[in-house]
């Protein structure tokens, strides 16, 4: 039948819960518990970005199963020839997260998280990825602005794995390449998806003691559901 | 006080409403009070939009199955309303009550017990209220008829204490008791299926001895009596005789005198029985056969020889002389101008030739699933309908009278004319059957559904049925009638004309397939034989080939298809080449037919492949008061279960779980499968010494050798190992001496871990000595050395017993609706173990999940309305264990939310969450005219129709729902507090 209905939902919650407080918090939850992930016993210590991925994934799920955290994580294997996102977080009761991508879309995801290696690996062409890569689009930054990552969404997640480097200079270098890119794009007024602006920078650094540190940053969107995007960087030193 | 600006709209809203009501009649509030406002059934409150609808004057354009019933209704001419019951899932509304507004007393109690007698005759509905000028009655309609007063022949009022309800306004005012127990029949409460909910209305209602069974039950002993089986000519008497009182109830004949031509002196056609010769009879028939035509009336050659003088005295005593219960004459009592036509329908399908696995649909059966393959909403008049194996032909009625309406609809409701009902009949209904007999009566049920669409003037003057026959209906194999199209259709494969929109029946369920059949099955290339030779499944994949472009078929199956391990593969193919677009699960419905506790299910599929992303949606019907008493189905939200279709095609056993319960059920079942196995685990300890398996077998028979070491010994029968452990007193010994397996000494030898083969899975740990176990236990022994590890493994077992258990229920082999309770030795097998160097790490809510799964789940798909779970109204304690999972389901999230008050409203309960400050509001005492008006009168029509609402506003949850346990368990509020996390999350929260 064409029309079945159920169940009922009316009205709208006015005040009283914080806004965002499913995103918001599921992203305070994954900062929580990088480090227990970074420092766990037994964990193999992986340099590949897929494997770390994939570890992390199975630590948070592991942790919000403990917990009852009501999310599911997601990690989607490149083997089954679908990539389009690192990790999804979804609703507690989306039984696709531990079933299989296979049979799930990731529809059901309320926020994106995406791993990315500090430095990258590969290459000169690849130094900048964190931010945005040429000729291909493989950026960090950049695939969440341009709705690659995360289209629907307003709020989208870069986990930071530092493997080289003290996380401060990494602030301080992707900060330089964010604003390279907008005086560039100020010059040459070409392709409007390869516009930056000066306010596109990381904002403060918040470091913590556990060797973990996390800030935010704003990006307008093009060709996108959502006008704009908020990202989180969420890092942690795996070297030292 | 301060009230917050949500408090003061609610009771601003809720008095205003009220008022308005007053001001409308220039009466003070009170003053509006009549015996309807008791049940709010008052024509202002209940309105069109809320389910009253006005019989007789103007009304709102309706939708059309709302029409045709209204007009029904107006057939019995004294009654004022139809309150309906509607749903929001496409399924037709239901005539919850009839209402009689005899306030000014217009009719007598001799004219209402006349009425109460036809409704009750009609079966329509169970309900019909009449309302006094200070008083209200409710006179029940599906039970024994309450208005024969012990052997008396006429008809009464009934009197009070017979009656389901009887209150005066002024009691119901005075004492709160008596009030509490009008409400209980409150509009709402029909409306929204609370009322036969409650267990304490079920003696409002029993089918066998409502009317229509009554008169089944009379013809089918009548024919017992006149050995129709062995006597055709009888039998088709007795059928003819009843189409023969359709016509004369229904006035089509011109006169009483008109009898007078066949017989002298005969003003009926029982006097012609009783009086007439078997050819004066016969000349009867032949007259009516060549006024009508069409073989309906035909009394073939051979019948005719086979009656003599006797046999039709005989047959005219038995007619004359049926009684029901020895007290009433039948003749006398039942009259065709109020039974609806599928009562002839249903009837007749008794007399179809049983056997061959054929199981006849109870109508309301066939109207649900009509309700789905050619729903009224969508409907374009033009549909062709085709049922393969089409018995007695009920769905083709059903489908045929839904294009009448169709039709009428589109007409101004006039009555279609005789040209038009038979080009319907000749183009659009089809039939196929390899049964002759049942084919006749295919088109006995055409030729009455037809009558019915006519006026008895019309009736009379200008049918003349058409021979069906051989036209549309086709006495045939389906797999010759499908290729003989099939052929027909080669050279315009993508013409539509010839094809079926909708192929809809009950196949027989048999493991034996026609010749055609077969050869279909072993000669077709490309896809797997049908398994278990079930011609049903077999059917529904040929029907393919007959749909039209948009065409769906709808076919009842045996429930093995999705539940069983030998399908799987085959419909993991049908599912991938077809559209899936429902299955409608009747597993845990009891007697749904009246043959056999046969288990179906109804597929409803289109020819064309899924897409990638296609979805199933699965409804568990349960089984529930109404379906007990053929009124209908109980659907609710927790019984809609959408699979994505590649996961519906790997994963056999997703059925099963949403038959149990689903959602995050799934996750469970795949999280307990990603473990280990207790017999991986068992066998990694065998180079230790373990030793795993069951019990010995004796044997009567060879081959069979001696234990010497068992006979004689200590043995504990598996019924002695109980939920808290051994019962001593049972313990016996081995008297056997030969055995078929006897295993080794050791198996028997302490220390030993015992396990009964049961679903609950009791166990037992033996210290010492050596004890004797059957085949329904399984044992595990391990040598002295390794007595701490196996006492660890017996410790975990225990600790871990109850989502093992759960794990078995969702997974192992047992059939969910069986009542045995034994499992076997593979279940024991793969019940979930840690892999070495991991441990047992379910969450809280998990282990809520398993506990509900054990507690009531199991039952509940048994045992339905007599689970717990339905028995029951949730308690306070319910509630509060119900909102308490809720909010610590929630709490990560949103820390600041917290439980608030609940609150019984006519057989709904609801329960308040919010967050941060209370609520100001003074719930003690305004929470029950807030909820009333919030029910009732911003969101009433929805949740009338879906039982089930999440409202939001201001900083406040309310979860509103039946009042019975089911819908308060800990399980379900983890469902509805993961649904109220995705409602927040759209809100922005």
């Amino acid at each position: 039948m064409s029309h079945n209905k159920l169940s009922i939902v009316q009205g709208q919650i006015t005040f009283g819960p914080q806004q965002n407080a499913l995103i918001t918090r599921t992203i305070d939850f994954v900062y929580t518990q990088l480090p227990g992930w970074r420092d766990r016993t037994g964990r193999v210590n992986e340099t590949d970005e897929e494997r770390l991925n994939a570890q992390l994934t199975r630590h948070l799920n592991g942790c919000a199963l403990k917990t009852g955290f009501p999310a599911i994580f997601q990690h989607e294997d490149k083997q089954t020839g679908r990539r389009r996102i690192d990790i999804a977080a979804s609703p507690s009761d989306f039984a696709g997260a531990i079933i299989g991508s296979t049979y799930f879309a990731f529809d059901d995801a309320f926020l994106v998280l995406e791993g990315k290696r500090l430095p990258p690996p590969g290459g000169k062409s690849r130094k900048r990825e964190y931010v945005s890569g040429e000729p291909e689009i493989t950026g960090g930054i950049q695939r969440f602005k341009l709705g690659l990552h995360g289209a629907k969404l307003s709020v989208g997640v870069l986990v930071g794995y530092v493997q080289d480097g003290a996380i401060k200079s990494w602030h301080s270098k992707i900060n330089r390449w964010l604003r390279a890119l907008a005086r560039r794009s100020k010059q040459n007024n070409g392709d409007p998806k390869q516009v930056w602006i000066a306010s596109e920078v990381l904002e403060t650094l918040t470091l913590s003691p556990e060797r973990c540190s996390r800030c935010s940053s704003h990006h307008p969107r093009i060709d996108s559901v959502s006008e704009s995007i908020r990202l989180y960087h969420l890092w942690t030193q795996m070297s030292g | 006080m301060t009230h917050t600006p949500a408090q003061q709209t609610f009771s601003r809203d809720l008095y205003a409403h009220r008022d308005q009501l007053a001001r409308k009649r220039n009466l003070s509030t009170m003053a509006v009070m009549t015996p309807l406002d008791l049940v709010d059934l008052a024509p202002s409150k209940a309105s069109e939009a809320g389910g009253l609808v006005r019989v007789h004057g103007t009304r709102h354009r309706l939708p059309m199955a709302e029409e045709a019933a209204v007009r029904e209704a107006a057939l019995f001419h004294r009654v004022d309303f139809v309150f309906f019951r509607r749903f929001s899932d496409g399924r037709s509304p239901q005539a919850a009550a009839y209402v009689v507004d005899n306030s000014d007393e217009r009719l007598s109690k001799d004219e209402l017990a006349e009425l109460h007698w036809h409704v009750w005759m009609h079966g329509v509905t169970p309900l019909l209220y009449v309302a006094w000028p200070t008083r209200l009655d409710v006179l029940a309609c599906s039970r024994t008829p309450d208005f024969w007063k012990d052997t008396a022949q006429k008809r009464e009022y009934p009197e009070p204490e017979r009656l389901a309800l009887s209150v005066t306004i002024e009691t119901a005012a005075q004492v709160s008791d008596e009030l509490a127990r009008v409400k209980k029949y409150s509009a709402y409460r029909l409306a929204d299926g609370t009322f036969w909910d409650d267990p304490e209305n079920k003696q409002l209602l029993d089918v066998e001895k409502a009317a229509h069974q009554q008169l089944i039950t009379a013809i089918v002993e009548t024919d017992l009596e006149l050995k129709g089986s062995e006597k055709p000519a009888l039998r088709r008497l007795l059928l003819l005789t009843l189409l023969v009182k359709y016509l004369e109830d229904r006035a089509v004949f011109p006169s009483p005198a008109w009898f007078g031509r066949f017989r002298a002196g005969a003003r009926s056609f029982l006097d012609l029985l009783q009086h007439g010769t078997p050819k004066e009879i016969a000349s009867f028939f032949e007259f009516l056969e060549n006024r009508f035509r069409g073989d309906v009336f035909s009394l073939h050659s051979g019948d005719l020889g086979a009656l003599n003088a006797s046999m039709v005295r005989e047959f005219a005593e038995l007619i004359e002389a049926r009684t029901l219960k020895k007290q009433r004459y039948l003749w006398q009592q039942y009259s065709f101008r109020h039974l609806p036509v599928e009562v002839l329908s249903h009837l007749y399908q008794r007399f179809a030739q049983k056997g061959h696995g054929a199981i006849f649909t109870p109508p309301f059966v066939a109207s649900l699933l009509l309700d789905y393959a050619l729903p009224y909403h969508s409907m374009s008049g033009r549909e062709k309908i085709l049922d393969p194996t089409c018995g007695s032909g009920v769905f083709l009625v059903g489908a045929f009278k839904r294009l009448v309406h169709y039709w009428r609809s589109r007409n101004s409701w006039r009555q279609p004319s005789v040209g038009t009902l038979k080009d319907m009949l000749s183009k659009q209904i089809h039939g196929v059957e390899l049964q002759g007999m049942a084919l006749d009566l295919a088109g006995f049920n055409l030729a009455l559904a037809l009558c019915d669409a006519l006026r008895p003037d019309i009736i009379w003057h200008e049918l003349k049925f058409d021979r069906l026959r051989d036209q549309s209906l086709h006495e045939a194999d389906f797999f010759d009638f499908a290729s003989q199209r099939e052929a027909e259709m080669a050279d315009t494969p993508n013409d539509d004309t010839g094809k079926f929109d909708v192929i809809i029946g009950n196949p027989p369920f048999l493991s034996t397939l026609t010749p055609a059949a077969q050869q279909f099955d072993s000669g077709t290339r490309g896809r797997l034989r049908v398994p278990d030779k079930q011609i049903a499944y077999l059917i529904a994949e040929r029907s393919m080939a007959l749909l039209s472009k948009s065409g769906r078929i709808c076919l009842l199956e045996p429930s093995g298809l999705i539940y069983n391990e030998k399908p799987v593969a085959y419909f993991r193919q049908f599912i991938s080449r077809h559209r899936t677009y429902n299955i409608l699960d009747f597993t845990s419905v009891r007697q749904l037919f009246d043959e056999a506790d046969t288990k179906v299910v109804a597929v409803i599929a289109e020819k064309a492949p899924p897409a990638p992303d296609h979805r199933i949606e699965h409804f568990t019907f349960r089984r529930t008061v109404l379906v007990d008493q053929r009124l209908g189905f109980e659907l609710d939200h927790y019984d809609r279960h959408v699979l994505p279709q590649a996961y519906a095609a790997d994963r056999p056993e997703a059925w099963k779980i949403n038959l149990l319960g689903g959602g995050r059920l799934h996750f469970l079942s795949e999280r307990l499968r990603g473990m280990g196995t207790l017999s991986d685990f068992v066998g990694s300890k065998r180079n230790k010494g373990w030793d795993y398996g069951e019990g010995y077998i004796a044997a009567n028979s060879e081959p069979r050798s001696p234990a010497s070491w068992l006979h004689g010994k200590p043995l504990i029968p598996s019924v002695a190992i109980g939920d808290k452990g051994i019962d001593v007193g049972q313990i016996t010994t081995v008297k056997e001496k030969l055995f078929r397996s006897a295993y080794t000494e050791s198996r028997y030898t302490a220390p030993l871990f015992l396990i009964r083969e049961n679903e609950k899975l009791p166990s037992a740990w033996i210290d010492s000595g050596f004890l004797a176990y059957k085949a329904q236990i399984v044992g595990i022994s391990a040598p002295e050395r390794e007595r701490k590890a196996l006492k660890q493994f017996a410790d975990d077992f225990l600790r871990y017993r109850e989502e093992m258990a759960a794990f078995c229920l969702l997974r192992g082999t047992r059939g969910l609706a069986s009542k045995a309770t034994a499992i076997n030795k593979t279940d024991i097998d793969n019940l979930p173990w840690p892999k070495p160097g991991e441990a047992w790490n379910l969450s809280k809510a998990e282990k809520i999940l398993c506990s509900d799964l054990l507690l009531y789940m199991g039952e509940f798909v048994r045992r339905g309305q007599n689970s717990a779970l339905l028995q029951n109204e949730a308690q306070p304690d319910d509630m509060r264990t119900y909102s308490s999972m809720f909010v610590n389901t929630l709490l990560p999230v949103h820390e600041n939310l917290r439980a608030g008050e609940f609150y019984n409203l006519n057989g709904l309960a609801c329960q308040m969450f919010y967050f941060g400050d209370r609520p100001q509001l003074d719930w003690s005492t305004k929470w029950g005219s807030h909820f009333e008006k919030l029910v009732y009168f911003s969101s009433g029509f929805a949740l009338r129709t879906v039982r089930v609402l999440r409202f939001y506003q201001s900083n406040v949850i309310l979860i509103i729902k039946p009042n019975r346990l089911r819908y308060w368990i800990r399980s379900i509020a983890i469902r509805d507090a993961d649904e109220s996390l995705r409602d927040l999350t759209k809100q922005g929260f």
